[in-house]
């Protein structure tokens, strides 16, 4: 009999699972089990915390190497899914601390030089900044996640500032060129909030924590720009900035305006200008070359937080960052057209004044100052084109001209100016418009063969003229 | 595979992943032998499980896996013969018949002294020629090593007609394997001639 048995046994003994076999059995069983959980109520009785996500780690741990190595495969797999998930995250969501404390920790530790470090801090306040306007935007800023970001700025401006001031023992000019990145985002950063919680007051200034924060960021800044780097080094610095708004320029024309585009190309365009500008001054004078090529730094890192920024562009206007540098032939075509403004309304004045009786301290008052500002308005406009050392001070002059004029008519109830050349009469104007519609529309006006009554036909005429022109 | 647990108690889940360790190659070759089919007895013994879970998720407590795990498995198998072999099956017991059996098919001693003349090595091979009725109980006796109470309990029958059965069983596999041995002895015969 045992004999028999054991033969038996023996036989037996080789039917059986294989360990792949039994792995895959498990597995079925263990999802068969998580797909069919045990009762809440059963579950309580046999001690809590001890579930169904237990068993899956217990998998782990009995299914060896193979096991193992998938596990850890798809671990990895996991990690990448999970960060690029959180990418997307904002404060608040599940994967947010995945976002702030890894991915962009991790990449923190990535960055080498000091001067990287600057930049990507710089980088974190600006992620900082959108993801709030994200949550202000859908009404999710509650105060404590506001504070947070307030804080996560501060900390990060912080962090920048400090690699600047490490990066000034080493190497002072890189330092300053880092300062800029950081002051000028930071600029623009408050100014856009400034602008948001100004066009939205009754908003409760949802950004108000963040916005000082920054402002308290910027007292501490001020400091740190006294150093300009040598020529060289701008200029290779200018290039490859300049480099990067324009590939910015690139990537942005399919979510900006054409009117938002055309503005940006227009400061760009400005800055070429002021290096070709800098590249002449080098030659006299190169600190004042140097001066300039820092400000065209400047002027281009504000772009380029811009660009980078599309929910700045939303609340704030290239002009408000970056103003135009107007060319020669710009400003003296503005100084033109102002000195014919002036001319205009200080005539019309004068004309008012001499015509009807009006009192004779008004007139002792205004008269002297019109046919002043008429004077200097006629001066500049002969002495037109302005060379660009005297552009400065006529400009001024000019515009205090233009002041008064316009002081002048508005207290005599004059219309405003509209730019029709000040030669036109206004009778003169409105028949040889007139003529026009009569040819472009014959079936309305000439049924009688009198011509329109001019009374009647101006509104309509306006409305004729204007619409073909749109 | 030990609890990670430092409870007291172990959880449901626990103990019956723990039945999974334990048991699952012994079902799965007891299935394996009734079955002759190794994907059929791997589904076979995965539906086991399930249905002890369901039972266990329905609130039911289970005091030895082992017999319960075997009980469901055998249900299966049960049913899996009838969808097989229903008309052989039945041909086979009309003619056989089971009877309460005699006197010496009832002592246990007889059956280890039928099963001490039988080359266990041989009557394995010649398992799958039994009709299931005997192949169960032989199975369970000496693959799994249950005693025949147990396998009373788990196929439902007297230990009576468990005790018949083997006997049985057993007689058959000695009849077929000295058939067998039979047949070759007669080939070599043939061939020498």
């Amino acid at each position: 009999m045992k004999r028999f048995s054991e033969q038996l046994q023996k036989k037996a003994d080789s039917v059986r699972l294989s360990t792949e076999e039994k792995l895959d059995l498990r597995e079925r069983l263990v999802s068969y089990m998580e797909y069919h959980p045990l009762p809440l109520t059963l579950r309580e009785e046999t001690g809590l915390g001890k579930s169904g996500a237990l068993t899956s780690v217990r998998l782990v741990r009995v299914s060896g190497w193979r096991i193992f190595q998938t596990v850890a495969s798809g671990l990895g797999v996991l990690v990448l899914g999970v960060s690029y998930l959180a990418e997307q995250s904002v404060p608040g969501d599940s994967l947010y601390a995945v976002k702030v404390q890894f991915t962009e920790e991790v990449r923190s530790t990535l960055t080498r030089s000091p001067y990287e470090k600057v930049v990507w801090e710089t980088e974190r306040l600006n992620r900082r900044i959108a993801e709030a306007r994200l949550l202000a935007s859908e009404g999710r800023l509650t105060e404590v996640v506001e504070a947070e970001v307030a804080e996560a700025v501060r900390e990060h401006s912080e962090k920048a500032r400090h690699e600047i001031e490490i990066l000034k023992q080493t190497d002072v000019e890189e330092a300053a060129l880092a300062s800029i990145q950081l002051e000028t985002t930071i600029e623009v950063q408050a100014t856009a909030l400034k602008n948001e919680a100004e066009v939205n007051p009754d908003d409760d200034n949802k950004t108000s924590l963040i916005a000082s924060a920054l402002e308290e960021t910027q007292e501490v800044a001020a400091v740190s720009s006294d150093t300009l780097p040598s020529y060289e080094r701008l200029t290779a610095y200018v290039e490859q900035e300049t480099t990067r708004s324009y590939e910015l320029l690139k990537s942005v024309n399919d979510n900006a305006t054409l009117e938002e585009q055309a503005d940006i190309e227009r400061r760009l365009e400005d800055i070429e200008r002021t290096i070709t500008d800098a590249t002449v001054q080098a030659s006299e004078d190169e600190v004042l070359a140097r001066q300039t090529l820092m400000e065209v730094l400047d002027r281009n890192q504000r772009l380029i937080v811009f660009m980078t920024n599309i929910d700045i562009r939303s609340t704030v206007t290239v002009e408000e960052i970056v103003p135009v540098a107007l060319t020669l032939e710009e400003r003296n075509a503005n100084l033109k057209s102002q000195a014919e403004e002036t001319i205009f309304l200080a005539d019309s004045a004068l004309a008012l004044l001499s015509g009807t009786s009006t009192e004779a301290e008004l007139q002792d008052k205004l008269v002297p100052a019109l046919e002043d500002s008429l004077g200097v308005a006629s001066a500049t406009l002969s002495s037109l084109p302005v060379p660009e050392e005297h552009l400065a001070s006529a400009e001024e002059t000019l515009s205090s001209a233009l002041a008064v004029a316009e002081d002048a008519a508005e207290t005599l109830g004059l219309p405003a100016y509209s730019g029709v050349p000040a030669v036109a009469e206004e009778n003169e104007v409105v028949p040889e418009v007139i003529s026009e519609v009569t040819t472009i529309e014959p079936a309305t006006t000439t049924a009688s063969g009198t011509g329109p009554v001019i009374e009647e036909a101006t509104p309509e005429l306006e409305e004729v003229v204007t619409d073909p022109a749109a | 595979m030990q609890g990670i647990s430092t409870h007291g108690m172990e959880s449901q889940e626990d103990r019956f992943l723990k039945a999974f360790e334990d048991y699952s190659d012994a079902l799965f070759r007891h299935a394996s032998i009734r079955v002759s089919d190794r994907e059929r007895a791997i589904d076979i013994v995965h539906d086991t499980f399930t249905k002890v879970w369901s039972y266990i998720r329905a609130g039911h407590k289970i005091d030895s896996y082992r017999s319960f795990l075997y009980k469901v498995l055998n249900n299966l198998i049960i049913d899996e013969y009838r969808k097989r072999k229903e008309l052989s099956l039945d041909a086979l017991l009309s003619v056989e018949g089971i009877d309460e059996g005699s006197f010496p098919e009832l002592q246990e001693s007889t059956v280890e002294a039928l099963a001490a003349t039988i080359d266990g090595q041989k009557a394995f091979a010649l398992l799958g020629e039994l009709p299931d009725e005997y192949r169960e109980v032989i199975i369970m006796r000496f693959v799994d090593g249950l005693g025949p109470r147990e396998i009373s309990d788990l196929i439902e029958e007297t230990e009576n007609v468990v005790s018949v059965r083997i006997h049985r069983g057993l007689k058959l596999l000695r009849k077929r394997i000295e058939t067998e041995t039979q047949v070759r002895e007669d080939n070599r015969k043939n061939k020498k001639q």
